[in-house]
């Protein structure tokens, strides 16, 4: 038999066909039998979702309900001085979304985390502490409000993984990674560069940073619930 | 335009290679995102987080509701109006870190130890565990941490600055909140605290304490953010326009 040009082509192209395709069964056979195991934690924890997802509307609306509330009910009244703090203390607190010249980052994992071996993979994606690290930059170079994802990062936020997610105040993010800051962008910029972000630039991480006329901050959705703190009894 | 048989071959023959690769790649992106891909382990420990974060919700919307009803039934009565506007503004200080703060909590001490060096992204580490384990306020070195607090290297690298200010040995970190779960959240397995323990061997002492006092934080003073609200008349007159 003459072996002509395309029966190479053919055969180089069957065996790749037949090595994606056994690798792809490979993958689904490996997963189904612990997603079938998983299932009742799965469907726990998209109830606590939706249920937390309801409880964050409500305190929004409740939260929007009690501004109208005292606004109309301080207005020329002694207590308005009060009400005037308690708007900048609810600024500053997170509460209130808010706009500013700022920067925008963006983080993703490298290619090579889709091929890589397992054991590997962890040098090609980014990890809950390149995020934590960027923040604490920003805060560094001054920034007044950060978010990543659209989560508010407050005084008491965490940011944490939990298996592949990255969480920032316990919500699970989905990559890329979008931190926000309003601030100095020049600042913000140079807080940045000093740090975790080149790092990962070096790493070939693809990263970027922007400077921006304006960047959009949303508000804390979550709590601030003390229990255990209070301000000393006696004198201040 | 396929002039001959064995390029229309070839052309199917790659078209399913690509519809594969694309498959390859999708499930791939499945595995990063989806719940049913985590272990029994990672999914029990995200409920975990979740039903505590629930809870502390549910008492949020309770404090809510409470301000609101007590907005509702002050009508004329300014007493009733002020003491709803008293009880937010305590909340926010706390949160704030404009007010001193005192209660039971956990103390953190790190001495000096020539051998082994704390980095300044180990505090960083700390702190964050410690506002996971639940901590309502932290401090460090009578420093107080607020929502701009950042740790960065000296110059030198041998120490470590807070806000700018350089922290020296011992470092002390207080956090007040509920002692036994404070300790228990900052001390899995894993976690920088036994990293920092066992495989640094980081002499650090952790005591559980009735009654702790931290110090408040100087009022920050934004230039460049605005209620997005109030924007139109809020404005803040920024003492310099940034240059873009």
């Amino acid at each position: 038999m003459k072996l002509e040009k395309w029966h190479v082509s053919i055969t180089v192209v069957c065996l790749l066909f037949g090595a994606l395709f056994t690798s792809n069964l490979r993958a689904h056979l490996h997963e189904n039998p612990m997603a079938a195991r998983n299932k009742t934690l799965v469907n726990v924890i998209k109830t606590q979702d939706q249920k937390i997802a309801e409880l964050e509307a409500e305190i929004k609306s409740i939260r929007e309900k009690i501004q109208l509330y005292q606004t109309a009910k301080t207005a020329q009244t002694e207590l308005e001085p009060l009400q005037k703090e308690l708007d900048r203390m609810k600024f500053l607190a997170g509460l209130t979304a808010v706009e500013g010249p700022g920067v925008q980052i963006t983080l993703k994992d490298q290619e090579k985390a889709k091929t890589a071996k397992e054991s590997e993979v962890d040098f090609y994606i980014i990890h809950y502490t390149d995020i934590l690290y960027i923040v604490n930059d920003l805060r560094a170079g001054g920034a007044e409000a950060i978010s990543v994802n659209g989560e508010r990062v407050v005084s008491t936020s965490d940011i944490r993984c939990a298996g592949v997610f990255i969480t920032v105040n316990l919500n699970r993010l989905a990559p890329p990674y979008k931190i926000s800051a309003v601030g100095n962008p020049d600042n913000l910029e140079a807080a940045v560069r000093a740090g975790e972000y080149t790092m990962l630039e070096q790493a070939h991480f693809p990263v970027t940073l922007e400077k921006s006329q304006s960047v959009l901050i949303p508000e804390y959705k979550g709590s601030y619930t003390f229990n255990y703190a209070s301000p000393p009894k006696e004198g201040v | 335009m396929f002039k001959k048989k064995w390029q229309l071959t070839l052309t199917i023959a790659f078209l399913c290679l690509g519809l594969l690769f694309s498959l390859q790649f999708r499930t791939h992106q499945a595995m990063d995102n989806n719940l049913n891909f985590q272990s029994n382990e990672t999914l029990a420990a995200i409920s975990r987080d979740l039903n505590t974060k629930y809870y502390q919700l549910i008492q949020e919307v309770w404090d809510l509701r409470t301000q609101l009803k007590l907005l509702e039934q002050s009508n004329d009565k300014n007493k009733l109006l002020m003491e709803a506007l008293k009880r937010e503004q305590q909340k926010l200080n706390i949160a704030t870190g404009l007010v001193p703060v005192e209660g039971p909590g956990l103390v953190i001490t790190i001495p000096e130890d020539n051998q082994n060096y704390l980095g300044y992204q180990d505090i960083i580490d700390i702190v964050n565990e410690l506002w996971n384990a639940n901590a309502e306020a932290i401090s460090v070195n009578g420093i107080r941490v607020t929502g701009a607090t950042s740790f960065l290297p000296s110059g030198e690298l041998s120490t470590i600055l807070m806000d700018g200010r350089e922290l020296s040995y011992p470092y002390v970190i207080k956090a007040i909140g509920e002692p036994s779960n404070l300790e228990k959240g900052i001390s899995i397995p894993k976690g920088v605290i036994d990293l920092l323990r066992n495989l640094y061997k980081i002499p650090l002492e952790i005591t559980q304490a009735d009654k702790i006092s931290l110090p408040s934080a100087s009022a920050p003073n934004p230039k460049y953010s605005y209620p997005v609200a109030a924007k139109a008349d809020e404005k803040p007159a920024a003492s310099e326009t940034p240059q873009l």
